[in-house]
C-alpha cells in the first residue's frame, strides 16, 4: 500500500543515515509491468493510465539474494559471498570499496558508503552492535565509510529466528519470510498457490525474493 | 594533456621550467587525494546512480595508451616493418609507463585503497576486474623486463623476436579485457555488446598511435633526433587505418540500437546522438576526433606534413577520450529498474531529493586535480625514462637500417 | 538526551502515574509498583469492550436517534440534503474567474502540521515540499510543465509551489497537501500556504450542536493556477 514502513524500518534497525535507502518503495503498474516510469511525473505516488482509466501498485525493492548474483561474481575480492541458507551478505573487512558489484548489480539496490554519512539521530540506534557470520564481519552499528553496503536480511535477526525487520513491522502483513527449500512452508505455498515471479527474471539472476500478483488490481472507470 | 607538458622537455630536464610546473601539478594531486581519503569519496561527483566517473573514464583512457604503445613497438617485428623500428623503445617506454599509470588511476577511485593487496591475498577469479588487474600487472612487468633488456642486451634480436610475439597477442588481450570488464555486464545495456572488445582494441591502437606521434615529434622539435619521414608516413596510415576501423565498429553498433526498438538501448543513444546531452562526446569522437583527423590523415598531401599529421593525432587523443567518457557515464544514466522515486544517492545534501531517477554526473574540482595530477606524473616518468633507458639513442641507431618502403 | 531526563524510565513511570500514592492515577489506584511490574494484576479498567451507545442512551431531545433534527428547524437543515457549496460550484460567478476547485488533502507523511519536519520522512515525500497535484490536460492549457513553480491564487491569497502532473487528479480539480509549515525558519512551500487560499465559513448549524466543535469546509475552494516565471 506504499506506506514505507519497511523502509523506514529498515532504516532504523540498520542505523542509515540520511540519503541512504537499503529499501526502497517503487511506484509502478500491478504485477510489475512496467520497468520504467510511463506516468505522468516521475514521483511517486503517481498512477500510471489516463484519468480515468488508471493503474497504480508499489514495488518494494531491496536487495534481491539472487541465486546467481552478479554483484557476487564480479567482486574481485570475494567480499560479497553467498551464505548456505542463499543469503548474499558484504564482508565489510574485505572490501575494497572499488565498486564494480554497483555497476554490475541490475536491481540498483546497493549503496555505497561515500562519505561518513550524516546520521539523524546522532546516535547510534538500531541493532547496535557488530555482526560475524561465518567469521566475516558482515554489520557495524555505524555505516563504515568507502566500503559497499546493501539489505543483509537482517542476518542478524534471522538468525536467532526472528524476522527481517521489514517483515516484522509490515502493518499489513505484505512481506512474508521463510524457508524457500521447504514446500509446506508459507512462502512456498504462497508462492505455488499465487503464481509469484521475481524481479527481471529474464536476466538469469534468479533472485530469492518472490513478488505474488496483485490479486484484485482496482480499476476505476466511469 | 600529457602532451603538453612533454612539450618543453628540453634536454636539460632538472632545470626546466615543465617539470617544476608539473611537480607542483602532481603534489597538488596528492593533496587532492589525501583531502579525499580523509573525507571520502562524497568529494566526487560520483554517487550510487552515475558510480564511476573521471578515474575510471582516465583508466580506461590509459590503458588504451599503454596497449598502442606495444602493438606499435611488437609490429615493427611481426610484420617486419622496418620504417617503425625506430619507435621499438620508445613504444615499450610508453606500454610500461601507461600501463602503471592506469594501475595507479584505479587507487584514487578506491574507497579502501589500502586494502589493494586483497585484490592479490583473496582473488576472485570470476571477477573481470580480477583478469584486469592481473593482465595490466603483467603488461606492466612485461614491458618493463623488455624495455631492460633493450637497454642491457640491444643486440640480443632473437629475444626481441619472441617477445614481439608475446607483446602483440598480450595488448590486444589486455585491452580486450578492459572492454570485457564493462561488457559483460547485462545490468547496463549500453556496455553489453560483444562489439565492446574489438572496439576498444582499435581504440587503443589509434590512440596508443596517436601518443608515439605526439612525442616522436615532441623529440624531433626539441631534443633534434630525427624521425626518418617513412616512419612518419606509416604512424599516420596506421592511425587512418585504426581509425576507420574504430568508427566502423563505433557505428555498428549505433545501426543494431537505431534499427531495434529497444526502449533501454533507445534511451542510452539518444543521449549520445545530437540533441542528447552527452553529445558533445558524439562530436568529438565523430567530427573533432574522426572525421577531420581521417581526411587529414587519408590525403597523401596533407599526411605528408609531419604538422598535419601531429595536429590530427592530438584530435584523436581529444576524440578517443570522448569515447571512453560515451561509454562509460552514458552507461549508468537510466538503470534498468527506472521507477520512482529511484535511486537513493548515498549522500545528503539539504534541500536536494536523496533520489535519483535519472543519473547526474559532473566532476568535482578534487577528481580534476587528481586525474591532472597523475597525469603530470606521467609525463614526467616518459620524460625519464626517455633519459634512462636512453630512447633517444636507440632511435638514432635503427634509422641507418631503415630502407625506405 | 541523559543531560534533560536524568532518570530512569521506572522512575518516570512511578512519577507520572503516581503509583501507591493517594492521588494516584485511577487506573492503578491501590496497586503498588510491585504488583504492576511483577505477575499480573488487573489494572483499574473497564473489562468489556467500549462499544459506543451500547447503554442506547442517546443525548437527543427526545432521547432517540434523530434522523429528523427539530432544532435544525431555523436552518432548514433538519433533513440530511443536499446542498449546493458556498463556493466551490460552477454556479458560482466567482467560477469564471477562479475555474479550479482546490482541495487541500492529507498525506500519509505526516498528522495535520505534525511530523511535518522528520528529516527521514521529508527525503519520501519530495524533501518536505509542497506540490501542486494538477492533471497534465489542465497544466497545458495553462502553459504549464511538469516541475514548473506555478502560483495559485483567489481573492483570499496565494500560494506557491511546483506543479506535479498526475492523472490521479481528475480535470478541473488541483490539490496541495495540507499541513506544511510557513513560519519564521520553516518553509514547507515557496511562498504562503494552502490555508491562505481557503475560506473560513462555518456552517451556522454547527453552533448549536453540543460537543461539536466548528469547522470550516476546507475543499470549498475555487482557485486559479498560472505559471510563475523564475
Amino acid at each position: 500500500m506504499g506506506c514505507w514502513t519497511c523502509a523506514v524500518g529498515c532504516k532504523a534497525i540498520n542505523d542509515e543515515p540520511l540519503g541512504y535507502w537499503w529499501n526502497r518503495i517503487l511506484t509502478t503498474e500491478p504485477n510489475g509491468s512496467a520497468q520504467v516510469a510511463t506516468s505522468a511525473s516521475p514521483a511517486i505516488d503517481v498512477p500510471h493510465g489516463v484519468f480515468p482509466n488508471l493503474e497504480l501498485a508499489y514495488l518494494p525493492v531491496a536487495c534481491q539474494h539472487c541465486n546467481n548474483a552478479p554483484c557476487q561474481k564480479v567482486c574481485p575480492v570475494g567480499a560479497t559471498f553467498r551464505r548456505e541458507d542463499g543469503v548474499i551478505l558484504i564482508d565489510y573487512e574485505r572490501c575494497i570499496g572499488c565498486r564494480y558489484c554497483l555497476a554490475a548489480c541490475p536491481y540498483g539496490v546497493r549503496i555505497f558508503n561515500w562519505g561518513p554519512g550524516e546520521r539523524v539521530p546522532d546516535f547510534i540506534i538500531g541493532y547496535g552492535e557488530d555482526y560475524r557470520t561465518e567469521g566475516r564481519l558482515v554489520f557495524e552499528p555505524v555505516r563504515p565509510m568507502g566500503v559497499m553496503e546493501k539489505c543483509t536480511l537482517c542476518v542478524e535477526r534471522i538468525d536467532v529466528g526472528e524476522e527481517p525487520f521489514c517483515v516484522a513491522v509490515c502493518p499489513v502483513g505484505a512481506r512474508v519470510f521463510g524457508d524457500l527449500n521447504d514446500p509446506q512452508s508459507e512462502v512456498s505455498t504462497l508462492i505455488n498457490e499465487e503464481g509469484a515471479s521475481q524481479l527481471l527474471a529474464q536476466l538469469g539472476t534468479d533472485p530469492n525474493i518472490y513478488y505474488l500478483p496483485v490479486r484484485h488490481p482496482d480499476k476505476v472507470s466511469e | 594533456m600529457v602532451s603538453k607538458n612533454v612539450v618543453r622537455a628540453s634536454t636539460p630536464m632538472v632545470r626546466s621550467p615543465w617539470v617544476w610546473g608539473s611537480s607542483a601539478l602532481v603534489v597538488v594531486g596528492l593533496v587532492a587525494w589525501f583531502y579525499e581519503l580523509e573525507h571520502g569519496l562524497a568529494v566526487t561527483g560520483m554517487r550510487d546512480v552515475v558510480s564511476w566517473g573521471l578515474y575510471i573514464i582516465t583508466f580506461a583512457f590509459l590503458i588504451g595508451l599503454a596497449a598502442g604503445g606495444l602493438v606499435v613497438s611488437a609490429s615493427a617485428e611481426v610484420f617486419h616493418i622496418e620504417a617503425l623500428r625506430p619507435l621499438s623503445r620508445l613504444g615499450v617506454l610508453t606500454a610500461a609507463i601507461f600501463s602503471a599509470a592506469g594501475g595507479l588511476m584505479i587507487i584514487p577511485d578506491l574507497g579502501k585503497p589500502f586494502r589493494i593487496l586483497n585484490l592479490f591475498l583473496y582473488p576472485n577469479w570470476t571477477s573481470p576486474l580480477e583478469w584486469d588487474v592481473t593482465i595490466i600487472t603483467i603488461y606492466f612487468l612485461f614491458s618493463a623486463t623488455e624495455l631492460y633488456y633493450m637497454v642491457r642486451h640491444p643486440d640480443h634480436k632473437r629475444l626481441f623476436k619472441v617477445l614481439a610475439y608475446i607483446a602483440l597477442p598480450l595488448a590486444v588481450l589486455l585491452h580486450s579485457i578492459t572492454a570485457i570488464l564493462f561488457g559483460l555486464q547485462f545490468a547496463r545495456v549500453w556496455w553489453n555488446i560483444a562489439l565492446l572488445p574489438p572496439m576498444f582494441v582499435a581504440s587503443a591502437i589509434v590512440s596508443g598511435t596517436a601518443l608515439i606521434v605526439v612525442i616522436a615529434w615532441i623529440l624531433q622539435k626539441y631534443h633534434g633526433v630525427t624521425i626518418p619521414s617513412s616512419t612518419w608516413r606509416w604512424l599516420a596510415g596506421l592511425m587512418a587505418v585504426s581509425l576507420a576501423i574504430d568508427l566502423f565498429f563505433v557505428g555498428c553498433d549505433y545501426v543494431t540500437i537505431l534499427w531495434d526498438n529497444i526502449p533501454t538501448d533507445r534511451a542510452v543513444l539518444a543521449l549520445v546522438l545530437p540533441g542528447g546531452r552527452f553529445q558533445f562526446t558524439f562530436w568529438f569522437e565523430w567530427v573533432v576526433g574522426g572525421l577531420i583527423p581521417f581526411v587529414v590523415l587519408a590525403s597523401s598531401k596533407l599526411r605528408s606534413k609531419i604538422g598535419y599529421v601531429v595536429a590530427s593525432a592530438v584530435l584523436i587523443l581529444v576524440g578517443v577520450y570522448a569515447f571512453r567518457i560515451e561509454l562509460i557515464v552514458p552507461g549508468f544514466i537510466n538503470p534498468l529498474i527506472q521507477l520512482p522515486p529511484g535511486i537513493a544517492l548515498g549522500t545528503f545534501t539539504p534541500g536536494a531529493s536523496p533520489f535519483q531517477l535519472v543519473g547526474h554526473y559532473s566532476p568535482t574540482i578534487v577528481e580534476y586535480l587528481i586525474v591532472v595530477g597523475l597525469l603530470c606524473l606521467t609525463a614526467l616518468a616518459i620524460a625519464w625514462g626517455y633519459h634512462a633507458f636512453r630512447v633517444g639513442e636507440s632511435i638514432e641507431s635503427e634509422v641507418p637500417h631503415v630502407k625506405s618502403s | 538526551m541523559g543531560s534533560y531526563f536524568n532518570q530512569t524510565p521506572d522512575e518516570y513511570i512511578r512519577m507520572i502515574l503516581r503509583i501507591g500514592q493517594k492521588d494516584a492515577d485511577p487506573t492503578v489506584k491501590g496497586l503498588t509498583f510491585a504488583q504492576l511490574t511483577h505477575g499480573a494484576p488487573h489494572l483499574n479498567m473497564p473489562t468489556i469492550p467500549y462499544v459506543p451507545f451500547f447503554d442506547k442512551k442517546f443525548p437527543t431531545k427526545s432521547g432517540k436517534i434523530e434522523f429528523y433534527v427539530e432544532m435544525l428547524v431555523p436552518y432548514h437543515q433538519e433533513i440530511c440534503d443536499y446542498q449546493e457549496p458556498i463556493e466551490a460550484t460552477a454556479s458560482n460567478p466567482l467560477f469564471k474567474k477562479y475555474p479550479l476547485i482546490f482541495l487541500s488533502t492529507h498525506t500519509r507523511f505526516r498528522t495535520h502540521s505534525q511530523y511535518t519536519h522528520l528529516p527521514w520522512l521529508e527525503e519520501i515525500n519530495n524533501s518536505g515540499q509542497g506540490f501542486l497535484e494538477i492533471n497534465p490536460k489542465d497544466a497545458h492549457d495553462r502553459g504549464i510543465q511538469d516541475g514548473d513553480v506555478v502560483k495559485i491564487f483567489n481573492d483570499r491569497g496565494i500560494l506557491k509551489v511546483r506543479a506535479r502532473f498526475t492523472e490521479g487528479i481528475k480535470p478541473g480539480i488541483v490539490n496541495c497537501y495540507q499541513g506544511g509549515w510557513d513560519t519564521v525558519r520553516v518553509h514547507q512551500y515557496i511562498e504562503g500556504h494552502p490555508n491562505n487560499l481557503t475560506h473560513q465559513i462555518a456552517n451556522p448549524a454547527q453552533s448549536i450542536i453540543p460537543n461539536f466543535r466548528s469547522n470550516a469546509a476546507y475543499y470549498d475552494c475555487l482557485v486559479q493556477v498560472q505559471r510563475e516565471d523564475g
